[in-house]
């Protein structure tokens, strides 16, 4: 019974090796070929697989003829596919389809045939092979599923499409598959060795482990929702539109007032049909990818029902929002697009985020000026997470080329500017002459900014952006001096590569007081026109009940000023995405105005509030936009900047310095406080910088389909010769150290075999069909402790086969353990150490060791 | 008298008890070669050819020119053996110089009419011998040559149909010469085959020629008395002894199947290896494995012997080189093997 059980055991190994064969065939095909090609393929895997053995077998054939005979198939198979397409007569006769079909059959049945039937034709002579063969499988296997390594851990779609609508986690779905194929894999390996390759086999298996996981790096295997979400946006969204419908120009046509419409802003204009869409696509998408899980489920929970109510609302509100706006300024939404703009951009950002779910979790408000007091740092921080974690889409990567870090925790990187004032809002200007330091277009050349900032209490920073995304312009650290364009080796990637250089601020409150509020050649049309502020008698009127509390010669400077009314608004400000005045035509007045003592809102209000007021307090000043990124963001020199990292901030001008932002930082924040920093978030931003960071040197990600493959080769053949390598000083090891592991039976054999490893490193090598007793006798004038070591291994393995009792076995292992030192030490003495320390790196020479 | 036996004027120790062990087996083979190679110079290595033929119960054909020293060794084997049955008409060693005219009686004995008696007798032929050594042996005619070889075959000897057995260490050292072949009857190979070992001597080195010359007085008288002999029943025991204790694991056996195979299929030879050559060999590995005093048969046993067994018994093609450099070539991929096979479990 248990003859039969081990016979059928031996017998399974068979089966076994087809299922990993055409299990291998199968994963490493499936991506690219269709139904014809996966059967040719499977077929020939087969076919190949049996041909091998019976080759194998045929001893009087040589290998090198075998491959020879094998390689000319594939040049036949490969010649016909060839003809079947090039040839009009094939197509002409069995059509077009048929001839492409063929084409693929051929090539792929004939390159799995003889493939494995050479795998297996050389695992079938040369027994320690067969882990060569069972590691080609496992690579081929690993290159088929480490396909999603480009950063979707659906890449196998069929495989993770699967798996979502079974409501599977694919990555669990994978490393299940993987377990399944190790287990074979080990399974047949033990079944393949006899007693002599098991260790080795076993060795090798750990090893295969440990090249697989570098292939494959470990962060592949787990789940990164956010990053393929955020590529599904990207890819979903149509070219013009903002990647993650935070985008600032995608706000500007909406009309919407931002101010109102903050939880539907994106949603409203474009609006609702943009979030459909965007939910759609995200579902449609999502289902290959495990993007969707991660809020969907994950957050859901939670954030749900924020997002919910925000859509609903948003639902609502357009309808509400519609009637007023249209009762209100029919401009806004049809005509003036200028005015939507300017708080739209503000607005959006943060929508953006709002619908992603973070409503709830946005405390913090806009951007902490970089003057500003700790305390306020906290809710910028909460912000600045919760805002990665909705809306993790990544709008850019700046890679700082200086060694600059911000003093105040936060970058503030701006796109664009808003100071032409309109009935409510900012807009971009339209003077030729103001705003002079914004540089509108991507950069074609070396250019200058036409204003650049005084060069006074700032330091020189230089940084590549790599955008990923449309953006329709540029952003740079405040102030930009220069802009150039740079090389884009990954236009699948980025849309555009550019470098800045900017004058990044390095400013002290106590430097800019005393400053004058103008520029040295404006004139007075320009400062005026800096300084247009709403006629809302209110707002004046604020200001001066601020202003007052001051004594009069801190009255009399600009920034004292402007300062004083900055922390009032600090101090006064509860921020809040869900702030909305739909009764209100001013947002601004209703974020100011409608609550006693506390003005609820977020950052497009309160920028807009701070520009208002300094220009009343006659201070130039106006709203910036574009990115607030925390410091704590950055890796290395790497930051990513995300789509919820849209920012927009009050900025003021000072003579000398230039335009600052002044940012207002709520003493007070109503959302829900976020979850405590997202360690697992902020690892994926990590590794996403990191990988930046490779994309902006080269080469990955979506690499065409043949270069993929080329590069797949690269990486086998080169994997092989790794595991080639390291088998080889594995096995060296290995063998070196078994006399002391071995068992007392076994000690003659492995450590005579240990013996001859040494001498064959010191060059002392036993000729072919030359006797172990003539060899010993031969290199006894260099090692003459080899005679006795030989005597003992041919007499333990051609004597009578006995139960040696205790005693001799410690008898001979102390024989044994006293020749091995003699002969450790005539080699020493008596072979060079560098013939030996080339012996030993040599891997070869576990072959000359026989 | 039975059990005493009385003292030739070789012997010089007393009887001793039958030899079981390896031990003693050795002992026998370290006084053979002790007392041979002080009074056969410069011959060490056929010297324990010799030997190990005795042991393994086979027969030696030397193949030299005359004055050699084969009949010396010969006569140095013989004076080395006690024989401790003097009673039993057998003596120690015989001489039979083969020439043409020779015939079988001549060797195997005949029957002879005894006048005073009136009675025929039988008189044994010089190959009623422990050690005979045939000197010539390609001189005399075929019937005379099948005669001995049918003895040494059968270790009997049949004449006018009574058939005689042998001394049980019947052991024939037989000589020939290489160059000198007009007028000889060339041994057949099936006769050859029944030679354990053929061994082609060569002239002694230079070194060992002048010791002779300087020594020849004491070279010539032997080992004399100064070394201990062996008795016909230490030489029989340690036959036994190899037979029964020197061990010859199963690979070693594949090795010399595979060896005659190799020589076989070997296109140069027209004529392989017999069976009955494994079959002899056997004992030639086991007794030389005794030699050297180890308990289990090596490939090294086997390289060494290959020549000297498979020599003769290999029939080449014309033209495809020396026996020698055959032989080494069809040992050589089983001897690999079975090298490698010492690493296997």
């Amino acid at each position: 019974m248990k003859d039969f059980l081990d016979k059928a055991l031996k017998a399974s190994r068979y089966p076994l090796r087809i299922v990993i064969g055409l299990m291998a065939v199968l994963g490493l095909v499936v991506s690219f070929a269709g139904l014809s090609g996966i059967l040719a393929a499977l077929l020939g895997a087969f076919l190949g697989l049996l041909v091998g053995e019976v080759l194998g077998r045929w001893k009087s054939v040589r290998i090198g003829a075998i491959a020879a005979v094998l390689g000319g198939v594939v040049l036949v198979a490969l010649l016909l596919a060839r003809f079947a397409v090039g040839w009009s007569i094939v197509p002409a006769i069995v059509g077009p389809s048929v001839s492409l079909h063929l084409k693929t059959v051929l090539t792929l049945a004939s390159l799995a045939f003889a493939g494995l039937a050479l795998l297996r034709t050389v695992a079938v002579r040369i027994p320690s092979w067969r882990f060569v063969e069972i590691g080609v499988f496992s690579v081929f296997f690993v290159a088929a599923f480490a396909a999603h390594r480009d950063g979707s851990i659906a890449r196998p779609l069929w495989l993770s499409d699967w798996a979502w609508r079974a409501g599977y986690d694919p990555s669990n779905v994978l490393l299940i598959i993987g377990a399944i194929f190790g287990v074979i894999c080990a399974g047949l390996l033990l079944l393949e060795s006899k007693h002599r390759l098991s260790a080795l086999t076993l060795g090798a298996l750990p090893l295969l482990a440990v090249i697989l996981l570098a292939s494959v790096e470990p962060k592949d295997l787990l789940p990164e929702p956010e990053i393929t979400e955020l590529e599904d946006i990207q890819n979903a969204l149509p070219g013009g539109e903002r990647e993650t419908g935070l985008d600032i120009p995608t706000t500007i046509g909406t009309g919407d007032d931002p101010l109102e419409t903050e939880q539907g802003g994106p949603l409203q204009g474009e609006g609702d049909g943009e979030g459909v869409a965007d939910a759609e696509q995200g579902e449609g998408e999502d289902d290959g990818e495990s993007g969707e899980e991660g809020e969907g489920e994950g957050e859901e929970a939670s954030d749900g029902g924020a997002g919910e109510e925000g859509e609903s609302e948003t639902g609502d509100q357009p309808e509400g929002d519609e009637g007023e706006a249209e009762a209100e300024g029919g401009e806004e939404e049809t005509g003036d697009p200028q005015e939507g703009e300017g708080e739209s951009e503000g607005g959006e950002p943060q929508e953006g985020e709002g619908e992603g779910g973070e409503p709830q979790e946005a405390e913090g408000e806009g951007g902490t000026p970089p003057e500003d007091v700790q305390e306020a740092d906290q809710p910028e921080m909460s912000f600045e997470n919760s805002s990665q974690r909705g809306a993790p889409s990544v709008a850019a990567v700046v890679v700082f080329l200086d060694d600059y870090h911000t003093p105040s925790g936060y970058y503030y990187f701006r796109q664009k500017v808003m100071s032409e004032f309109g009935a409510y809002r900012f807009d971009e200007t339209t003077r030729e002459d103001a705003d002079l330091d914004v540089y509108p277009n991507f950069p074609t050349r070396v250019d200058r900014v036409d204003e650049p900032p005084p060069w006074q209490l700032r330091t020189r920073v230089r940084a590549r952006v790599a955008m990923i995304g449309e953006h329709d312009s540029p952003f740079a650290l405040e102030s930009p001096v220069l802009y150039m364009p740079s090389t884009n080796s990954n236009p699948d990637r980025f849309n555009s590569v550019y470098k800045f250089e900017s004058m990044a601020q390095e400013v002290d409150y106590a430097e800019l007081v005393g400053r004058e509020a103008r520029g040295p050649g404006w004139s007075d049309e320009l400062l005026d026109y800096y300084l247009t502020a709403p006629a809302d008698e209110r707002y004046a009127e604020l200001v001066e009940e601020i202003l007052s509390e001051l004594p009069d010669e801190a009255r009399a400077d600009p920034f004292t000023r402007a300062l004083a009314i900055k922390v009032h608004l600090d101090q006064r400000m509860a921020y809040t995405l869900d702030a909305r005045y739909p009764g209100w035509d001013d947002a601004t007045a209703g974020f100011l105005f409608a609550e006693e003592d506390r003005y609820v809102g977020y950052c497009v209000h309160a920028a807009h509030a701070a520009v208002y007021m300094w220009r009343l307090a006659g201070v130039p000043a106006r709203v910036g936009t574009g990115y607030l990124v925390d410091e704590s963001a950055r890796r290395g020199s790497s930051l990513m900047v995300m789509g919820g990292d849209a920012h927009a901030w009050p900025e003021l001008y000072l003579e000398g310095v230039g335009w600052i932002p002044m940012d207002i930082s709520a003493a007070e924040t109503l959302d829900a406080p976020g979850d405590p920093v997202d360690s697992d978030a902020t690892r994926v931003l990590g590794e996403m910088v990191q990988d930046a960071e490779d994309l902006k040197d080269g080469s990955k990600e979506r690499v065409p389909f043949g270069l993929y493959m080329r590069r797949g080769l690269v990486g086998l053949v080169f994997g092989l010769i790794v595991l080639l390598f390291s088998g080889h000083y594995l096995t060296k090891a290995w063998r070196r150290a078994r006399p002391v592991l071995a068992r007392p039976q076994a000690v003659p054999r492995v450590a005579y075999r240990a013996c001859l490893d040494r001498l064959a490193e010191a060059g002392l090598v036993r000729e072919e069909g030359e006797t172990r007793e003539a060899f010993a006798r031969r290199i006894a004038t260099i090692v003459p402790a080899f005679g006795e070591i030989t005597d003992m291994h041919v007499g333990a393995a051609f004597s009578r086969p006995t139960k040696p009792d205790a005693d001799t076995l410690r008898a001979n292992a102390l024989r044994w353990r006293r020749s091995l030192a003699a002969l450790s030490e005539q080699l020493d003495e008596r072979t060079s150490f560098w013939r030996r320390l080339l012996g030993a790196i040599d891997p070869t020479s576990l072959y000359r060791s026989r | 008298m039975k059990n005493e036996f009385t003292q030739s004027k070789h012997v010089t120790h007393e009887k001793a008890p039958p030899i079981t062990d390896m031990e003693g087996a050795h002992g026998v083979v370290k006084r053979l070669m002790d007392r041979l190679t002080k009074g056969v110079i410069g011959r060490d290595a056929i010297i324990e050819l010799v030997i190990i033929a005795l042991l393994a119960d086979g027969h030696v054909l030397l193949e030299d020119f005359p004055g050699s020293g084969k009949t010396t060794l010969a006569k140095a084997l013989g004076d080395a053996i006690i024989d401790d049955m003097p009673d039993d008409d057998i003596v120690t060693i015989r001489r039979i110089q083969f020439t043409p005219d020779l015939l079988p009686a001549d060797v195997t004995g005949t029957t002879i009419f005894d006048p005073n008696t009136n009675r025929f007798f039988f008189r044994p032929g010089p190959i009623f011998a422990h050690i005979v050594l045939a000197d010539e042996i390609n001189r005399t005619s075929p019937k005379v040559q099948s005669a001995l070889l049918e003895s040494m075959a059968e270790k009997q000897t049949t004449v006018d149909n009574v058939t005689r057995k042998l001394d049980d260490l019947f052991f024939v050292i037989a000589t020939q010469n290489p160059l000198d072949l007009s007028g000889t009857f060339p041994l057949p190979s099936a006769q050859l085959d029944r030679f354990l070992f053929k061994i082609k001597m060569t002239h002694i080195s230079r070194d060992h020629e002048l010791f002779l010359l300087n020594n020849l007085a004491s070279v010539l008288k032997g080992a004399g008395d100064a070394f201990p002999r062996v008795t016909r029943t230490e030489i029989l025991d340690a036959r036994k002894v190899v037979k029964d204790l020197v061990y010859v694991h199963p690979k070693i056996k594949e090795a010399l199947v595979d060896i005659a195979d190799e020589s076989r299929s070997d296109e140069r030879i027209l004529q392989g290896a017999s069976t009955r050559s494994l079959v002899l060999m056997i004992p030639a590995l086991q007794a030389r494995a005794l030699a050297k005093k180890r308990t289990y048969v090596n490939a090294d046993d086997v390289q060494s012997l290959a020549y000297f067994i498979f020599g003769h018994r290999l029939e080449l093609a014309p033209g495809s080189g020396t026996s020698e450099s055959v032989v080494a070539d069809i040992c050589r991929r089983p001897l690999e093997s079975l090298a490698r096979q010492s690493l296997k479990r």
